[in-house]
């Protein structure tokens, strides 16, 4: 508990500003959905002059947006990258910031062992992404509440849960990432490259029939705002996240046993 | 209290340790010395579990060193790593604090006391203190819970003279409350002042082993001739280190008794000569030397 405790005090600067970042960006993204919301039609008209693909690759021909619910799940697939890109270098930083800091020798210098470590960290690092979605959750809520008349809370419950497996499932990439990478500089090109190769993979996917397939492989789509609202989290999705997620947290642990501290 | 068996370690095809074998007996000061990439680092490091070893076997208090027997002898092993890491953000207390939280006993005695010899202000914050300073935190860090067997890696680089006379007495104090003393050090001198034995290791493998005590009176003397004018220096068959020739003047380091000594002084023209008793680093510079080439 004791370390569970010092990772979560560590982190709290660094989580508060990025919390303040994304609430913010939500509530200035919010603060416009009244305007869209007046133009009715005229909304249609302008979509109308987007290319096919584009309409099809940012969901414009399924998205209403004059409904509150449907114009968060817009903004939704660009918070997804923040939180994934969040996650994943959360995730490889916590495991490894003791070896590259060399700060190691002080913790394992300590009666502890290795499997109390690495439990310690995994268990901190999925608690730091849930006060993430906690605080998401309700800085997007207390918007609604100002400027939609109405709007799905279920949905918007629904929206955050799906937030929180997404931000774990790339967690638990970064924690192996930062078991194979230890230096910082090095694995944030590996980290953002996952994150936004998925992301091209989503658009690609969406745009073209015959590479549609690629849907299935990348998380963007599973966890696509407007499918959620629709009909839940696809159970085989959903298998697989949580397949990685305990995979990559508990395989982390296991590496992290037979590891050694160079 | 500490035994290693052919104990190996190798990063990847780089050697770290070749074949080590040593004993440490309880209570006593035992100096590990060698040049660098000799593989210390890596022996005290692979005692601590940080590092795992390709074969051989390391035991601590009589346990091997695996993580669950570790985590359990820890309180009882008081460690100063040669880097120093710690959390730059914290203040020094605050680290104190954090490290005596895992310990089963109250050490805020024993870090004022430390923190009082040392000359340790523990309100700064980590990132602000120089490297003499982050030394007395590790020094503190590995002494604040009294443990029963310490393990230096380089224990006094940084501290200015008059620390590491503080520290001297630190060890000795710890000796005579009867803690066992396992370090690694460069400086000769302050291993022949403290240890009661020495371990050098060179290339992966400990190559010679000594009782400080004895290895000091009896065996080295460090010989000086000045030879009479344009004669040559016949060394016979007497076996000499650190041999240097210059201008007639010869110096050496001699292993034998006395008599072959005096042999060989017979067998030359000597001028002048002297004989008087070699430190440490002299009898163990031929160590590096051969390093060296």
């Amino acid at each position: 508990m004791r370390l569970f405790a010092f990772e979560m005090k560590s982190a709290w600067k660094s989580l508060l500003v990025w919390n303040v970042c994304i609430v913010g960006f939500m509530v200035f993204a919010m603060s416009m959905f009244p305007s869209f919301a007046d133009m009715g039609s005229s909304l249609d008209d302008m979509m109308a002059g987007f290319s096919p693909e584009m309409v099809k690759a940012f969901r414009f021909d399924v998205i209403d947006f004059t409904d509150s619910m449907d114009y968060i799940c817009y903004m939704f697939s660009y918070f997804l990258i923040a939180m994934g890109s969040l996650a994943i270098l959360s995730g490889g930083n916590i495991i490894s910031k003791e070896e590259s800091d060399q700060t190691i020798d002080v913790l394992y210098a300590q009666p502890v062992t290795r499997v109390y470590i690495a439990a310690s960290k995994i268990a901190a690092l999925f608690a730091q992404m849930l006060v993430t979605a906690v605080l998401f959750f309700l800085g997007t809520w207390g918007i609604l509440e100002i400027v939609a008349n109405e709007y799905d809370f279920y949905g918007l419950v629904l929206l955050c849960v799906g937030i929180v497996l997404f931000m774990f499932l790339f967690a638990a990439i970064g924690l192996l990432l930062g078991h194979f990478i230890v230096k910082p500089a090095r694995r944030l090109p590996f980290a953002l490259g996952i994150v936004f190769v998925f992301f091209f993979l989503d658009i690609m996917g969406k745009i073209s029939e015959d590479v549609g397939a690629m849907l299935h492989i990348t998380p963007y789509h599973w966890y696509d705002g407007i499918e959620i609202l629709e009909s839940g989290f696809p159970p085989a999705y959903l298998a697989v996240t949580i397949a990685i997620i305990v995979g990559g947290a508990g395989l982390t642990g296991v590496l992290y046993t037979r590891k050694d501290f160079v | 209290m500490i035994q290693t068996v052919h104990f190996k370690k190798y990063y990847g095809k780089h050697r770290g340790v070749e074949d080590l074998t040593l004993h440490v007996k309880a209570g006593e000061i035992y100096g590990f010395v060698g040049p660098n990439g000799a593989g210390k680092s890596t022996t005290i490091r692979s005692l601590l579990g940080m590092l795992k070893p390709t074969s051989g076997e390391l035991l601590l208090f009589e346990r091997p060193c695996t993580d669950r027997n570790l985590s359990e002898v820890k309180d009882r092993i008081g460690y100063l790593p040669s880097e120093n890491h710690y959390y730059d953000r914290l203040r020094v207390k605050e680290l104190f604090e954090y490290a005596a939280g895992y310990r089963k006993k109250d050490c805020s005695g024993k870090i004022r006391e430390l923190c009082e010899i040392l000359a340790l202000d523990t309100s700064r914050l980590i990132e602000d203190l120089s490297f003499g300073n982050k030394k007395k935190v590790g020094i503190v860090l590995s002494m604040m819970h009294e443990p029963e067997l310490l393990i230096l890696d380089e224990p006094t680089v940084g501290l200015d003279p008059l620390m590491q006379n503080h520290f001297y007495d630190l060890l000795r104090k710890e000796k005579s409350r009867g803690a066992t003393v396992f370090f690694s050090s460069h400086i000769l001198s302050e291993v022949q002042r403290l240890c009661d034995r020495v371990g050098i290791i060179k290339e992966g493998r400990l190559i010679d082993e000594k009782d400080v005590k004895e290895l000091r009176q009896t065996q080295y003397k460090k010989v000086f001739i000045k030879l009479q004018n344009g004669t040559p220096f016949r060394p016979g068959e007497a076996e000499l280190t650190e041999l240097t020739e210059k201008s007639g003047e010869v110096r050496f380091i001699y292993q034998g008794n006395a008599g072959d000594l005096t042999r060989l002084l017979a067998s030359n023209e000597i001028a002048d000569f002297s004989v008087t008793e070699p430190d440490l680093e002299e009898v163990f510079m031929h160590y590096y030397r051969e390093d060296e080439k």
